[in-house]
């Protein structure tokens, strides 16, 4: 099946057989692999991605659900070499630490601070009880996005 | 091996041609309402015959009203927006957002859907025994007969089973309205993100002008092939005052049998859990009711 797909605010024509993932579509036939592949059964959130603003697991949803839709990667965070102000506090926090987690983590963050701009511990450990850090660096992670809830942001 | 290769997509755009592309393609076919459930069942090998694909989310099945004091909700409404909706404590049905709440991750409640959640068939899924505990109705139409309604009891059978026929399509679910009445839904898992290893939900119902009961439905998941009621504890409890005592001496009948067994939970264990989820969930109704 041929369709189109909206992911960071840019169009691509996309052809892949009907049983395909949205995950496997946008790192395979887009090229964009800051969208993770784990356990491919909605029990990690590695591939984690934004639709229409809120996180869903791209690895259980058919790619040509995404259509008429708005993708959001991780690749869609910076603003060219500008890191957004949530992944400049990701750095200043090292919340990274193998990195493979990183972009899901982002998104949740970032879905989560434009519903809730100001976001309780407990609030932003639900919004990222769906995405497994195998570091276990849990608090970095919740750290950062306190961080960067208190700072004005310009993204 | 991933042996799912559906090769047509159907996109009916209303309730009626939904119905017709079912009898047409039968078996052949799968409904798509959220797919949470879909791809792990075709690594199971669960599609290998299926060849056509029906996304329903053109039909406007998503919603969620009130009207006769009963709760209406689409087939394909998500738990996301079951979970924010205006439901309270004083609903007889309240469990329903309850138990939409407490799915997690966030990323599954912005996915899932109550009907595909009820279609699924599946006993350790939270709606289907919170459904069960709230007397909901299944709302189900075909091309040749038409709709019909179906009782909770009856509209799950078997694992993976239930009565919807391959040519049925579940449209709606109505929760109806009990006045003095509310309802829980608990669940333990071994995490906040896991299936249940049981869950348990209740509906009590107050006499009009005293404090004792006048309808009871406890309903248990992941204990048997589907949700089933805790028929011994629903009995004894009716007519009697929703009293700490008489709540512990009910939860303790528990099961009328033997709990199956699951990879992480015996059947020893869960018999040692019901009353404490039952106890749990049966106090948290009755606060909601005497509350108000």
């Amino acid at each position: 099946m041929k369709t189109i797909l909206n992911v960071n605010d840019e169009s691509y024509e996309v052809e892949a057989a009907l049983g395909t993932s949205l995950c496997d579509v946008i790192r395979e036939t887009i090229g964009l692999t800051g969208v993770k592949k784990g356990c491919d059964s909605g029990g990690c959130g590695m591939c984690t991605v934004l639709m229409d603003k809120h996180p869903i697991f791209s690895c259980m949803t058919p790619f040509w659900r995404a259509e008429n839709k708005k993708i959001l990667t991780v690749e869609g965070l910076a603003d060219q070499d500008r890191l957004s102000k949530l992944q400049e506090s990701f750095v200043q926090n090292h919340a990274p630490q193998c990195g493979y987690c990183t972009p899901a983590m982002l998104l949740v963050a970032k879905a989560l601070l434009d519903s809730n701009p100001h976001p309780t511990d407990g609030e932003i450990r639900s919004a990222l009880g769906g995405v497994l850090c195998r570091c276990t660096g849990y608090n970095p992670y919740v750290n950062a996005i306190m961080q960067a809830a208190r700072e004005p942001r310009s993204k | 091996m991933v042996r799912y290769n559906p090769t047509v997509l159907e996109r009916p755009s209303s309730i009626n041609e939904a119905a017709q592309l079912l009898k047409k393609w039968g078996s052949k076919a799968r409904i798509v309402a959220g797919n949470t459930t879909i791809y792990e069942l075709a690594n199971q090998g669960g599609l290998d015959d299926v060849d056509t694909v029906i996304d329903l989310s053109k039909l406007n099945l998503n919603y969620i009203t009130r009207y006769d004091g009963s709760l209406h909700i689409g087939a394909m409404t998500r738990f996301v927006e079951l979970a924010s909706s205006n439901l309270t404590g004083n609903d007889s049905y309240f469990a329903a957002k309850e138990a939409a709440m407490k799915l997690t991750p966030p990323q599954i409640r912005n996915m899932a859907t109550i009907g595909g959640s009820a279609c699924s068939g599946i006993p350790f899924y939270d709606m289907p025994v919170t459904l069960l505990a709230i007397d909901a109705e299944f709302h189900a139409t075909s091309s040749d007969e038409g709709e019909r309604t179906i009782k909770a009891e009856d509209f799950f059978i078997d694992y993976f089973v239930t009565t919807l026929r391959a040519e049925e399509l579940l449209t709606e679910i109505v929760c109806p309205n009990k006045e003095r009445s509310s309802s829980s839904f608990v669940k333990l898992g071994r995490t906040t993100i896991d299936f249940a290893l049981v869950n348990a939900a209740v509906n009590i119902t107050l006499e009009p002008k005293r404090n004792r009961m006048s309808e009871v439905r406890i309903a248990l998941g992941a204990v048997a092939a589907t949700p089933i009621r805790a028929k011994s504890a629903e009995d004894f409890l009716i007519g009697q005052e929703p009293s700490r005592e008489n709540i512990i001496k009910a939860a303790s009948l528990g099961l009328d049998f033997e709990p199956s067994p699951s990879l992480h939970a015996s059947s020893k264990y869960k018999k040692r859990v019901i009353p404490i989820l039952v106890r749990d969930a049966l106090f948290a109704a009755v606060n909601r009711v005497l509350r108000t």
